[in-house]
């Protein structure tokens, strides 16, 4: 089980603040997606190295419509709420099984 | 969202009528009245189904359901309409299976079109697969696209938790199942899920003398049911089936409402698989934390590698018609 994001369409500032117990802005507007695919960005060695699974693994890229940040994470709710205080209008999201 | 007429109901005293899809057997008394699992609901003296549609369209490969030891490679066109009987604390793909649970989720789905489904999977060569969310609601669905094209292979990802008489109805239309058992404890499952485990042992018994192929996936979840004694107690319910049943041991990852707890640590998964095959467990698998030779099948008999899988698909299959190339040994399967 894994848990990847990306989010994307919005040029975006830079965040601070990932403290798991520190709470993000919550936007409201933000949909989630389902999507078939999302890359890979932790890894098998990543489990044994951090075995309580703090950590995040992000890629972010300029496109034509602006920033598209790919979040990879072992615990979603961190990833999701710093994608959430980006406030994309859409947030995508790969399902289990 | 689209409703449409299901079966699996029956009348009652008192113009009630019984639902006979899940254990759960909702009575419904009002017009509207909206079951457990929230997308199957009366309309006059009938039930209603909203499960004709999907949120996602994927086409898969059949390692991820996952579905080692069913033609491997396969490709898996997958359905997903929102809802669950269950409510499994775990749950990860909770914004679907959770919906008419939680406010802030939606209806997401789009109605299906059976014959284009039908057209797509062909031209992809592909099977269909229900997954993502409770396969059994899509009960009709399923029977539909079976009686619709016999040429097309139906496989779940289901948690097993459906009457006797709808199982019976849907046996002759699936090929292959993956079959969530979170554990045996019946006070354990009514927690972890708020459903019982009874009727999924039952399932998972006749799904297999039924002779569909049969695989078992059981999250192993830290202070839950990751416990020697837990995992020994499903690891031998499987075995007194077949020991030839693959067993899949998932990773937890935090999420839904177990945020609170750790992840399944590579450790403890890696002790879970030398445990079943200490039960005596033939085929046990881990994804990805254990690296590749979590997900390859080995011959129990001469221990030679068999099959070597990537993460979601198939990367070389040494099966010759079934056996090992070395020793003859007969793999369990659907080659």
């Amino acid at each position: 089980m894994v848990s990847k994001y990306r989010a994307g369409g919005k040029t975006t500032k830079s965040v601070r603040g990932s403290q798991p117990t520190k709470p993000f802005s919550k936007n409201n507007m933000t949909q989630y997606q389902f999507v078939e695919q999302l890359p890979d960005l932790i890894q098998p060695e990543d489990y044994a190295d951090d075995p309580q699974g703090y950590r995040l693994r992000f890629q972010i890229k300029t496109t034509p419509e602006g920033v598209e940040i790919l979040g990879d994470a072992m615990r979603p709710i961190t990833l999701e709420k710093l994608l959430e205080a980006l406030e994309p209008n859409q947030i995508e999201q790969m399902l289990c099984g | 969202m689209q409703w449409t007429k299901a079966s699996f109901y029956q009348p009652q005293k008192h113009d009630r009528l019984l639902c006979r899809l899940c254990p759960h057997a909702c009575v419904f008394t009002t017009d509207k009245a909206v079951g457990l699992c929230q997308v199957r609901r009366r309309h006059g003296q009938c039930l209603e189904t909203a499960t004709f549609a999907t949120a996602v369209q994927n086409l898969d490969a059949i390692e991820r359901k996952p579905l080692y030891h069913y033609k491997p490679g396969a490709k898996v066109l997958t359905l997903a309409a929102p809802g669950c009987q269950l409510r499994c604390r775990y749950c990860q793909n909770y914004r679907l299976s959770q919906f008419g649970r939680l406010p802030e989720i939606g209806w997401q789905a789009k109605p299906v079109d059976i014959q284009s489904l039908i057209a797509t999977a062909l031209n992809q060569q592909a099977m269909i697969g229900f997954s993502y969310s409770e396969p059994s609601l899509a009960a009709e669905l399923t029977l539909a696209l079976a009686q619709a094209d016999q040429r097309l292979e139906i496989i779940w990802k289901t948690n097993g938790f459906l009457t006797a008489a709808a199982r019976q109805q849907l046996v002759p239309c699936l090929a292959a199942i993956n079959l969530d058992l979170k554990t045996i404890n019946q006070q354990q499952h009514v927690a972890l899920t708020g459903a019982p485990v009874k009727p999924i042992l039952a399932n998972l018994r006749a799904f297999y003398q039924a002779g569909i192929w049969l695989e078992i996936s059981t999250p192993i979840i830290p202070e839950i049911n990751a416990d020697t004694d837990s995992l020994q107690q499903i690891a031998a319910t499987i075995y007194a089936i077949s020991p030839d049943i693959p067993w899949h041991l998932l990773r937890f990852t935090p999420e839904f409402q177990l945020r609170h707890l750790p992840p399944t640590s590579p450790a403890l998964l890696n002790q879970a698989v030398q445990m079943a095959h200490q039960v005596g467990l033939k085929y046990v698998y881990v994804e990805r934390a254990l690296g590749p030779s979590g997900r390859n099948t080995g011959c129990p008999q001469c221990h030679r590698e068999l099959i070597s899988r990537t993460i979601w698909g198939i990367q070389h299959n040494r099966l010759n018609q079934g056996h090992c190339p070395d020793c003859g040994l007969k793999i369990p399967g659907r080659w």
